[in-house]
């Protein structure tokens, strides 16, 4: 997957003969066919985009997203050519008032805390430090005990267990975000997990809430091509400000993708105060992340008997979910590393 | 299927929209008058058809190659890449 990222203030974006061309002051510096990407990233305030791209972009099927300074995705281009999936949308309302709503909002939960589990126990393994893996090791074995719970909780329908599940998950968050903080380099501070409307100073709470933006559009994406409704969730409550799937879906690939990703970088930073400005990523640095993050999904996993990039390992999991909310499969397998 | 495309043309005004056409439909230069790339089979029969409609009954010949993965691992390049394969990621 080819993303063409646009991260400098002041570019035009055009087409000339069924091409995408970017030019700097007139200049040309890059021509590429559309066929050749499947999306292009707005990382910068002062692009300019033509209307004939708007037109090209969606004949090709090329994803245009423009992302906020906090990495957020504010806009998105789509063509009006969209099928509908009625009858897999009305399946999913009504799923969440059925047992399999139950379920799915378990299923969720329990694939975040399993996730959150091997990556402190695979750090465990890699520690030279032995008090420090015997203590890793401790808390993964915790925090699979809260996976235990979650999927033993009963329930007939997703609001009945969401209070007893959200208050599980945030149990196994508490003891996962002490061990992240053991694996960061010394000197680094993180003063505990801050979500991006607490508005946190310190960097790898920043880079945090940056990379699950990133994530959020990854996961948008692929549910949009799958049908599903993203605003209607199980494990997170309806909003019409917060896609709630996608905030489900996010959680299967938060430790696998976005953790692992800010911890390869954290380490190669020398002075953390020299990649933020006023509570927010610096230019270069933005760009870096998104570089890493990029890499990060065309990495290969096996999941599920497949051998696949991460990023079609999050374009399946939509299908699947669709699958079986519509009875084509049994059961809703979440991505999990063990 | 990986695509190989060759001509042979003498006017200019010809070549070069063959040579647009070819990147148009997202294949990589790798020789002055050759390109490759992955096309599927619906996307070679139009650059097929489109190719035919810009050659007329122009002096010049083009013909379009299919090859397989396992043929293509099995070629050589000597001396300089006539251009380099554009990366993964595109940043500007």
């Amino acid at each position: 997957m080819k993303r063409l990222i646009i991260n400098e203030p002041g570019l035009f974006i055009g087409v000339k003969k069924e091409m995408i061309v970017v030019k700097r002051k007139n200049e040309k510096i890059l021509e590429i066919s559309p066929l050749n990407i499947s999306q292009i990233v707005i990382l910068t305030r002062g692009a300019t985009i033509s209307s004939a791209l708007m037109r090209l972009l969606t004949k090709y099927k090329v994803d245009l997203i423009i992302y906020s300074s906090s990495g957020f995705p504010i806009a998105k281009l789509s063509s009006t050519r969209i099928s509908g999936s009625i009858k897999l949308r009305k399946e999913q309302y009504k799923a969440q008032d059925l047992p399999i709503g139950a379920y799915l909002t378990k299923r969720f939960a329990w694939a975040k805390v399993v996730n959150q589990k091997s990556l402190l126990r695979e750090a465990s393994r890699n520690r030279s430090n032995i008090e420090l893996s015997k203590k890793l090791l401790e808390m993964s074995k915790s925090i699979s005990n809260i996976a235990t719970m979650i999927d033993n909780i009963e329930g007939n329908n997703a609001n009945s267990i969401r209070s007893e599940v959200m208050r599980l998950e945030a149990e196994a968050a508490k003891i996962y975000w002490q061990g992240f903080k053991l694996l960061l380099p010394e000197g680094i501070d993180f003063p505990g997990r801050r979500k991006k409307f607490e508005n946190p100073e310190d960097p790898v709470n920043i880079m945090l809430n940056f990379c699950y933006g990133l994530l959020a559009s990854e996961v948008l994406l692929a549910i949009e091509a799958s049908g599903l409704d993203p605003f209607a969730g199980f494990l997170h409550i309806d909003s019409p400000r917060r896609p709630a799937l996608v905030m489900d879906i996010m959680e299967e690939f938060r430790q696998p993708i976005v953790d692992r990703v800010v911890l390869r970088l954290i380490s190669s930073i020398k002075d953390s105060k020299s990649i933020i400005e006023e509570r927010r990523l610096k230019r270069d640095f933005r760009f870096q992340i998104v570089k890493a993050f990029s890499e990060r999904l065309s990495e290969t996993l096996t999941f599920h008997g497949r051998s696949l990039p991460l990023s079609s390992h999050i374009f399946l999991q939509p299908k699947r979910l669709a699958n079986f909310i519509l009875g084509r499969e049994n059961n809703y397998i979440p991505f999990t590393l063990r | 299927m990986q695509t190989l495309v060759v001509y042979d043309i003498s006017n200019d005004d010809i070549r070069l929209k063959i040579s647009d056409t070819c990147k148009r439909f997202g294949l990589t230069r790798i020789q002055r008058s050759t390109f490759l790339g992955y096309l599927t089979s619906m996307r070679r029969k139009e650059l097929i058809t489109v190719l035919r409609r810009i050659l007329g009954d122009a002096d010049g010949n083009i013909q379009v190659f299919v090859i397989c993965k396992a043929d293509l691992a099995l070629r050589e390049v000597l001396g300089k890449p006539f251009e380099e394969y554009a990366k993964d990621e595109l940043i500007v």
